[in-house]
């Protein structure tokens, strides 16, 4: 089992001209064994993912793969590594079962049309073996491209972080499948921004420095079960300086140092620490707790009203079911496939058939109403080659903020962000999770009463999503409303209510302007 | 394995184009639509001019002239009192020009001297004043022949000359029209068809998923050239078809050669098409380059509009990049002079030579996997 599939040696990647020249990596030594399945956080996971599987080549020193040059690997060898990068499958004219199979075909793997359809029934998907690529949601491609792993066995694979944005059911059944193919001699290269990937990993690694997080570390941390609401974990995790890893509505995990005191009126289940929460306690060291901000109780103004059946609260509260009601002051969380499509037509002021909506007071968010709402859409803009502050600017100006409002505001949500070296770089060659929060930023330039965001969590590492976590409550603070496409139930502990939408009715489907 | 993904490949290139209504927009409508208009919009010929006739002292003879004139499907007359009335339609656009039969026409006639007129031709468009001049002159000189010989006179011309036309005896100009129309065409799509199938592929993100699949780019190369040469190919015969049936062209080098001779020109431009792709990665900058190197080039440069000949030397070796220069030599003898051997053969080699030339480095670009 000791074989090494994958060799990193001193190895350096260098971005920008030559004056002005950046290495994200360097000096990185890295051996993935058979079997090894190896988790990397920090800055750098997409690229040190491309550089394994060849796509890219080093600046400096080589990647290896079964002894081969990743740069010209014979094509027995290529077959045999498998990359789930972020770049989604468009082969917009296939259908998914053509895609799966072309690719199952390319990787050596089965062209079994019982086991074809068997991995599209595990990631989801056996309905939708006949549609086109191009009708699937973002979700969609990411369990058809999750869906390879089931149709082959590689030596080597490797998971961009994007990919594994899924939700709980297909995330267990994907880390059972990594399980049995790293028994079989499988070796995984996962990029990693959410605890529960880190559990799903041997080690870890943290990029660029290469610095390794093991079971060695584990012992010096305690991890508690808090059965508490938001405001508690966050003040109890301000008291002691523990962190939060993940959760559910009455339930937070919390990760502190082993000999902190935990106050003895809190109910605690302690728990063994895990690799998860090793991840997110030196993923949020270096990030001072923060005070939760007070609520304001005085106004409460309804800011969304809508009665859909299917929606269920995951933790039955007063609200009645099959309603979303939301006030000033108030996160509620969504989960379901058709969040994002919902908060879509809420955004863009269309009607969704079958679903009575009160937005703002008023029956559709109208023209004179977007600049009270704010939105953040599932995916970052299309490629473009001006600076985030020049877009940033651009998006000021279009809800009529001033210039010198604009740049205030920019300044000091950078700062709070940590963004303030990404507002002077190029859009394109921004990373993800940089993306998200400028758009994030983006979305609150106008003050707006009610903030719609879809998957906002996506693709942040827990240090980013604590720093955003903050700032939902600080705009709650000052008064707005905040709905918020959950990915997986560990991010609905943070709101006030969290529902499941089980899918909007079929006619829903059929937006009309 | 090889064989397996190769095949998968492109069935995979083949499924996504038929499928692309965009695809079978360039690669079919586009062409075709193309065909019809260059086909009927492209002729060189005067046809129905509209002239302005001042007949100072209408007589028999000038209304014999006159009747001669009209008849022709050349011409449109229009009769004005006097010249500056005739000049003023010039002027106004009523006319192309004045034709001014002078007020000893027919004495001139009757004591068997050649008559004179005057023509003025509005001269704005050297070309197309030439040839109406030309129509004119040769109009006039048949009508005095004729009429003088009516009489019993003969016309003795200083020097009598006899001309034999080669390859297009009527002087048709839709026998040249139309083959230069069909490259120009094919130059157009077959480079439109291939640049769209690459660069789409790179900005979908479909290039880096091959990558992830294990794809060999060599393979992946090879099928997306395949796939446009079908697709155009497809066009090619569309455009064929509309040639045959609709303005009756007739290769005396017969169909299949010239479909032959064509499927060469094609990849030479499918080829170009994948090097501007492979080169840009997006649709936007490969679209606007396109425009500037193919159909631009092939139309000043290919010998169709302006004769090679006539250029200056240092532009002349410019010419021989040009795929359209190779595939309207070629198509032209086939049409007009039939199967000559050693043009069609280095226009050939040209054509493969240029399909190499482009080919390999797109080959080599698109194999590069990333940018950076």
């Amino acid at each position: 089992m000791n074989t090494p599939v994958l060799e990193l040696q001193q190895v350096g990647v260098r971005e920008g001209a030559r004056r002005r020249a950046r290495w994200p990596l360097r000096n990185l030594d890295l051996v993935v064994a058979k079997g090894d399945v190896l988790g990397v956080a920090g800055i750098g996971k997409s690229l040190l993912l491309e550089l394994a599987c060849g796509w890219r080549a080093p600046d400096e020193g080589r990647v290896l793969i079964d002894g081969y040059v990743s740069l010209r690997l014979p094509s027995a060898v290529s077959a045999d590594v498998v990359w789930l990068g972020e770049g989604l499958p468009r082969w917009p004219r296939l259908k998914v079962l053509e895609a799966l199979s072309l690719q199952s075909t390319l990787h050596a793997g089965t062209q079994n049309k019982a086991e074809l359809y068997a991995a599209l029934e595990t990631v989801g998907l056996a309905g939708r073996a006949a549609t086109s690529c191009r009708c699937l949601t973002a979700d969609e491609m990411r369990r058809l491209q999750l869906a390879l792993l089931w149709m082959c066995s590689p030596r080597l694979v490797l998971i961009d972080a994007a990919v594994l944005n899924v939700d709980d059911t297909l995330t267990e059944a994907v880390c059972r499948r990594i399980q049995a193919l790293a028994q079989a001699g499988t070796a995984f290269v996962l990029a990693v921004v959410e605890p529960r990937w880190a559990e799903a990993c041997k080690r870890l690694l943290w990029l660029p420095e290469g610095r390794g997080i093991d079971a060695e570390q584990m012992p010096s941390l305690k991890t508690v079960i808090a059965a508490a609401g938001r405001d508690r974990a966050l003040s109890l995790a301000h008291g002691i300086s523990a962190r939060v890893v993940s959760g559910e509505p009455g339930a937070v995990r919390l990760v502190a140092a082993a000999d902190d005191r935990w106050p003895e009126d809190v109910e605690i289940v302690t728990r063994p620490p895990t690799l998860g929460d090793a991840f997110v306690w030196q993923a949020t060291g270096r990030l001072g707790n923060k005070v939760v901000p007070e609520r304001s109780q005085a106004a409460n103004e309804f800011l969304l009203r809508l009665a859909l059946p299917g929606l269920r609260e995951i933790v039955a509260g007063v609200e009645a079911q099959d309603e979303l009601h939301l006030r000033n002051g108030e996160i509620a969380a969504l989960t379901g496939d058709d969040a994002g499509e919902l908060l879509a037509a809420l955004a863009e002021g269309r009607r969704v058939d079958g679903v009575p909506v009160e937005v703002l007071g008023h029956k559709r968010a109208d023209f004179a109403l977007r600049s009270r709402i704010g939105y953040l859409p599932p995916q970052p803009p299309a490629q473009m080659d001006y600076p985030a502050q020049a877009w940033l600017g651009w998006r000021a100006g279009v809800f009529g903020v001033s210039v010198k409002q604009a740049s205030a505001q920019i300044l000091d949500w950078s700062q709070r962000f940590g963004l303030q070296a990404a507002l002077s770089r190029p859009w394109e060659t921004l990373r993800f999770a940089e993306k998200r929060l400028l758009q994030i930023l983006a979305a609150w330039f106008q003050r707006p009463a009610l903030v719609l965001l879809d998957r906002p969590f996506a693709g942040l590492d827990p240090r980013q999503s604590e720093i955003l976590r903050f700032a939902l409550l600080e705009w709650a603070a000052q008064g707005a409303g905040v709905v918020y496409h959950a990915g997986h139930r560990g991010e609905t502990w943070f709101a006030d209510r969290a529902y499941a939408l089980q899918s909007l009715p079929a006619a829903g489907r059929e937006v009309r302007a | 394995m090889k064989a397996l993904a190769m095949q998968w490949l492109l069935t995979k290139e083949l499924r996504e184009a038929w499928r692309d209504p965009g695809m079978w927009l360039v690669n079919l409508a586009l062409p075709v639509a193309l065909m019809l208009l260059m086909g009927y919009g492209m002729q060189m010929f005067a046809h129905r001019v509209p002239l302005a006739v001042v007949d100072a002292k209408p007589s028999g003879a000038t209304q014999s002239f006159l009747s001669a004139l009209g008849n022709t499907d050349y011409f449109t007359l229009r009769n004005y009192p006097d010249f500056p009335a005739a000049r003023r339609a010039v002027q106004d656009g009523r006319a192309f020009g004045v034709v001014w039969l002078r007020g000893d026409f027919s004495r001139r006639l009757q004591l068997g001297q050649h008559p004179e007129i005057g023509v003025f031709v509005n001269a704005t468009n050297a070309n197309h004043a030439r040839i109406a001049e030309g129509y004119l002159t040769l109009a006039w000189h048949a009508w005095v022949e004729q009429y003088l010989g009516d009489h019993g006179r003969k016309f003795q011309p200083p020097v009598e000359s006899t001309t034999l036309l080669w390859y297009n005896p009527t002087l048709s100009s839709q026998r040249y029209y139309i083959p230069g129309a069909v490259v120009l065409i094919m130059t157009v799509v077959g480079t439109l068809s291939a640049l769209l199938l690459m660069a789409r592929e790179w900005e979908h993100g479909g290039m880096k998923l091959l990558r992830a699949s294990g794809a060999n780019l060599r393979q992946v190369f090879i099928a997306k050239l395949i796939t446009a040469f079908l697709g155009t190919y497809a066009g090619l015969l569309a455009c064929a078809a509309l040639a045959a049936w609709l303005f009756h062209a007739a290769p005396l080098g017969g169909w299949l050669p010239v479909l032959g001779f064509s499927a060469l020109l094609l990849l030479a431009l499918n080829a170009m098409g994948l090097l501007i792709s492979a080169g840009t990665r997006n649709q936007e900058s490969a679209l606007q380059i396109s425009l500037l190197v193919t159909f631009l080039p092939a139309f000043i440069l290919s010998g169709f509009v302006f004769a090679i000949y006539s250029m200056p030397a240092a532009i002349r070796p410019f010419t021989d990049l040009i795929a359209a220069r190779f595939g309207m030599h070629g198509l032209l003898t086939l049409f007009d002079a039939g199967r000559i051997g050693m043009v069609l053969w280095w226009n050939g080699v040209g054509l493969v030579l240029l399909t190499l030339v482009f080919g390999l480095p797109a080959m080599r670009n698109a194999l590069r996997r990333s940018r950076s």
